[in-house]
């Protein structure tokens, strides 16, 4: 809802003229506890940034028309009505613009850098090319400022994903910032590989989690013997203390004598020979050596990390739910080009499916796709099924095009709105929407300004903010870290 | 009416499945379409248009509210009458190889005798609103015959070919240079070319490669770099012609280049992992004042790849009214049929889509397809059918 600070009730609609005057505006923010709250803040904490006269599409299927967004210090600061704000400003006429929050991807290769190797260990930011302002830029053009990025390029237990926004560096240069590091497990069960290599990817896997426990168990092994170690090592010593005090036959003084200073020191045993065994000695147990991969593993384990399965293929994705069974494990599938086939055990196991780019090669599709279906999404609808869609792509370059990619989707799917789907639900698909995915006060300062509506054909991207700094601007990438605008 | 509208929807669906056959009677009714948008012969979006049908033809188009005596009325509540989209360039109905490849001049072949008008590929592209596709020969050799343009569904008494016998297909760039062609550089290939056309000219006749030098018979030209469009346009323009080019990759570099040659560029296919610098190519030659037609790359990406195609060069720079050219009217001119199909105007036939949205949208769906004046796709896609075996491969 963006009915959160200023915007008069019953005004979100597609009515145009919205012609309050000051005092009525006014009026609305004495009545809201937000707006009362917020409008010190109005004042000079800052420059704020109020982008005027723009129809605001706020991601969750609302509009509201000549709106005005102020953003300051990277956040909404308010959407409603005109309004006027105190302190330093920069004020952007965008009469006839669109304003949408920041397009989302929750599943990209965006500017990734293939490892092809396998190991829990990878992470996908590793993977991806931080400098590289082409990708910036061609992301900005289509309206992306936060993506899901997944470890890709091999089969097996993959790495971890990230969720990254398009942040500009403090330092000057594009940098990237890591919302959230370890978002996922990645899993590719590799879908367009021969039965046998994915029998064996799978074993694989169903190994490397056994020995994640077998890990576990060790590990809790040794804290066991760690204790009973210790305990007898006091042990010992209290009754080693305990025969000092009441004096043991060596240790007790001649009768008569004075009292003996110091224990005589122990007689070395001879060069190479074994050194004598004390009854009571106790084995300090040994720890187990360090395995981060395993580490990795636990978490996914103990569901405290959601595992993506990259599974095209409707055994592979029994096979994926499977694997969720044996290892109670909280999965999403990606990909999905046959999930459409396997609805019903998704819709029962409660699984998620990230779909891929509606567009795909058509002919001689003798592959993992050749049962894609453009109506996928209708039918994982009406079974229960929930979904989200992602660019989905090997190839990095198709990571821009989500939009298109919701639209045509769309398409065979008339009850999804596009939009929505890239912003709201995908923020909320990724767990982030208490900051990111709506055009809404306190929420990330990412938006995009479009020339026209989004969905429309000849509408392009005239400006994108992220964190509140403009970052693209009419066809070209600002300078990332400038920060300044006309005023 | 419920009753009539199913069995209208069973018979169309029917048509589109057997892709033969059809309304027989239609091609004799006199039928008025109506819809809130059109897309007119500029390219534009026209608002309230009704379009009037008779003999498999477009008889008349106006604005506005409409007066008039017809067999039949139908009304679309929402959507846009478009021209059925043609793709320019495609393999459809002739996958494989369909020319020798051991002939580096091979004017005489045809790809339409490698036709196979039961292709369920065809069908595919008719129900995502393309009609026509100009199917050219592989660009194997440095001439390999003439291209033809076809319908993608033919219903009974309604052509299947619109043109058999050309352009003539000519490729320049690493597609001819072969070692078992003869030719193996860029050098080679031109040489191969300009003896070719200065050995038509002088004998004369009525070959193709004669009547092409003599421009009674167009060419399309495929020349994928700047170097191989400059090469194209200068060995033609000795003999004062002007062949359409298919040209994709350095399209920034060429754009005026092409612009001085005055006839329609094709562009495409481009993808969602096409780069910036091809994307931006149609927007670039648009501005430069060339037209430009469209190649989805049918069959080999899916049909709605014609449309993504559009969509993508629109992105990039190119005018929404060009970019709807590109699918219809153009590419008509490139295929030699810009009097017959590709838009909506007195005397052409009467292939048209009526598109959910502006079909530069790729949320608009194709609620109808209509070709020669008989409906041939009609509503929503079939439902799915239930999954056999759940651990099907």
């Amino acid at each position: 809802m963006i009915n959160t600070i200023a915007r008069p009730r019953g005004r979100r609609t597609d009515r145009a003229g919205l012609a309050l005057c000051p005092a009525v505006v006014s009026f609305f923010l004495i009545l809201s506890g937000e707006a009362a709250r917020a409008q010190p803040t109005f004042g000079p904490q800052g420059r704020a940034t109020i982008l005027e006269n723009a129809t605001v599409l706020s991601g969750s299927g609302e509009t509201l028309e000549k709106a005005a967004v102020v953003i300051r210090g990277g956040v909404i600061e308010y959407v409603g009505p005109p309004i006027e704000v105190q302190g330093r400003t920069t004020r952007v006429d965008v009469k006839g613009a669109f304003i949408t929050p920041g397009l989302i991807d929750v599943s990209s290769a965006l500017g990734m850098t293939s490892t092809r190797s396998a190991s829990p260990v990878n992470r996908a930011f590793d993977a991806f090319d931080r400098y590289n302002a082409d990708v910036f830029r061609e992301a900005f053009r289509n309206g992306i400022t936060l993506m899901y990025l997944p470890a890709a390029g091999a089969s097996g237990v993959v790495g971890t994903g990230a969720i990254v926004r398009l942040a500009p560096g403090e330092g000057g240069g594009w940098a990237g910032e890591v919302v959230k590091e370890d978002a996922a497990l990645c899993i590719d069960l590799g879908s367009g590989e021969s039965a046998l290599r994915r029998l064996s990817t799978l074993e694989s896997i169903r190994k490397a989690f056994k020995d994640a426990r077998s890990y576990r168990e060790s590990l809790e092994t040794y804290d066991e013997e760690l204790v009973e170690y210790e305990k007898k090592v006091k042990e010992r010593a209290e009754k080693e203390a305990k025969e000092a005090k009441d004096g043991s036959p060596a240790d007790k003084p001649a009768p008569g004598g004075a009292p003996t200073q110091q224990r005589p020191e122990q007689p070395r045993p001879a060069e190479g020979a074994k050194p004598e065994e004390k009854k009571d000695e106790v084995a300090k147990p040994k720890k187990p050596g360090a395995d981060p991969g395993a580490e990795v593993l636990l978490k996914a384990l103990d569901r405290e990390m959601i595992v993506r399965i990259v599974a095209d293929r409707s055994s592979d994705i029994l096979n994926a739910l499977d694997l969720a069974r044996e290892f109670n494990l909280k999965i999403i599938i990606e990909g999905g080009s046959e999930a459409h086939l396997v609805a019903r055990p998704l819709a029962e196991a409660n699984v998620a499916v990230v779909l891929g780019s509606p567009l795909g090669p058509g002919l001689h599709r003798n592959d993992q796709h050749r049962r894609a279906r453009n109506d996928a999404a209708a039918v994982l609808s009406e079974a229960g099924v929930k979904w989200a869609l992602g660019s989905g792509a090997a190839d990095g370059a198709q990571g821009r095009f989500v939009l298109f990619n919701a639209q045509m989707l769309a398409s065979s799917a008339p009850e999804v709105d596009p939009l929505t789907l890239v912003t709201t639900e995908a923020a909320e698909f990724l767990s982030v929407s208490d900051r990111y995915g709506r055009l809404e006060p306190r929420r990330a300062a990412d938006l995009v300004v479009w020339s026209g509506h989004p969905l429309e054909a000849g509408s392009r991207v005239l400006r994108v903010y992220v964190d509140g700094r403009l970052v693209f601007r009419d066809g070209e990438s600002a300078q990332p870290n400038a920060g300044a605008e006309e005023e | 009416m419920k009753v009539r509208s199913s069995l209208l929807r069973i018979a169309a669906a029917a048509a589109v499945v057997s892709g033969a056959c059809g309304d027989a009677l239609a091609l004799q009714e006199r039928t008025a379409i109506s819809a809130p948008w059109a897309v007119g012969p500029d390219g534009s979006l026209m608002k309230d248009v009704t379009l009037v049908i008779a003999g498999g033809r477009i008889e008349r188009i106006f604005q506005g509210p409409a007066n008039i005596s017809v067999d039949r009325t139908i009304r679309f509540e929402k959507g846009v009458i478009s021209p059925g989209l043609i793709d320019v360039a495609s393999a459809l109905g002739v996958v494989g190889d369909n020319v020798e490849r051991k002939n580096v001049l091979d004017p005489d072949a045809s790809v339409v005798e490698a036709l196979d008008s039961h292709s369920p590929l065809l069908q595919a592209a008719a129900k995502a609103g393309v009609t026509a596709a100009m199917i050219r020969p592989a660009p194997s050799g440095v001439i390999s015959g003439a291209a033809a343009t076809i319908r993608t569904v033919a219903p009974h008494g309604v052509e299947r070919i619109l043109r058999a016998d050309g352009p003539l297909a000519v490729t320049l760039g690493p597609g001819s240079w072969d070692v078992d062609l003869g030719a193996t550089s860029r050098a080679g290939v031109l040489h191969h070319l300009r003896e070719a056309m200065r050995t038509a000219k002088a004998a004369g006749g009525s070959s193709r490669l004669a009547r092409m030098v003599r421009g009674e018979l167009d060419a399309i030209v495929e020349a994928d770099s700047a170097e191989d469009v400059d090469a194209a346009l200068a060995l033609f323009g000795q003999y004062n012609l002007s062949p359409t080019i298919r040209h994709t990759s350095d399209a920034v570099e060429a754009a005026a280049e092409l612009a001085e040659n005055r006839a329609v560029v094709v562009v495409g296919p481009y993808t969602f992992g096409s780069d910036l610098r091809v994307l931006s190519g149609p927007g670039r030659l648009g501005k430069a004042g060339c037209e430009v037609a469209f190649s989805g790359g049918l069959p080999f990406w899916e049909a709605d790849a014609l449309r993504v195609s559009a969509a993508l060069a629109v992105r990039y720079g190119l005018d929404p009214a060009a970019a709807r050219r590109g699918l219809t009217i153009n590419a008509a001119r490139a295929a030699g049929l810009g009097n017959r199909v590709g838009a909506l105007t007195p005397g052409a036939d009467a292939d048209i889509v009526i598109f959910s949205g502006d079909p530069l949208r790729l949320d608009s769906r194709v609620i109808e397809v209509w070709v020669a004046g008989v409906r041939v796709h009609h509503g929503p896609p079939e439902p799915l059918e239930e999954a056999d075996g759940w651990r099907a491969w």
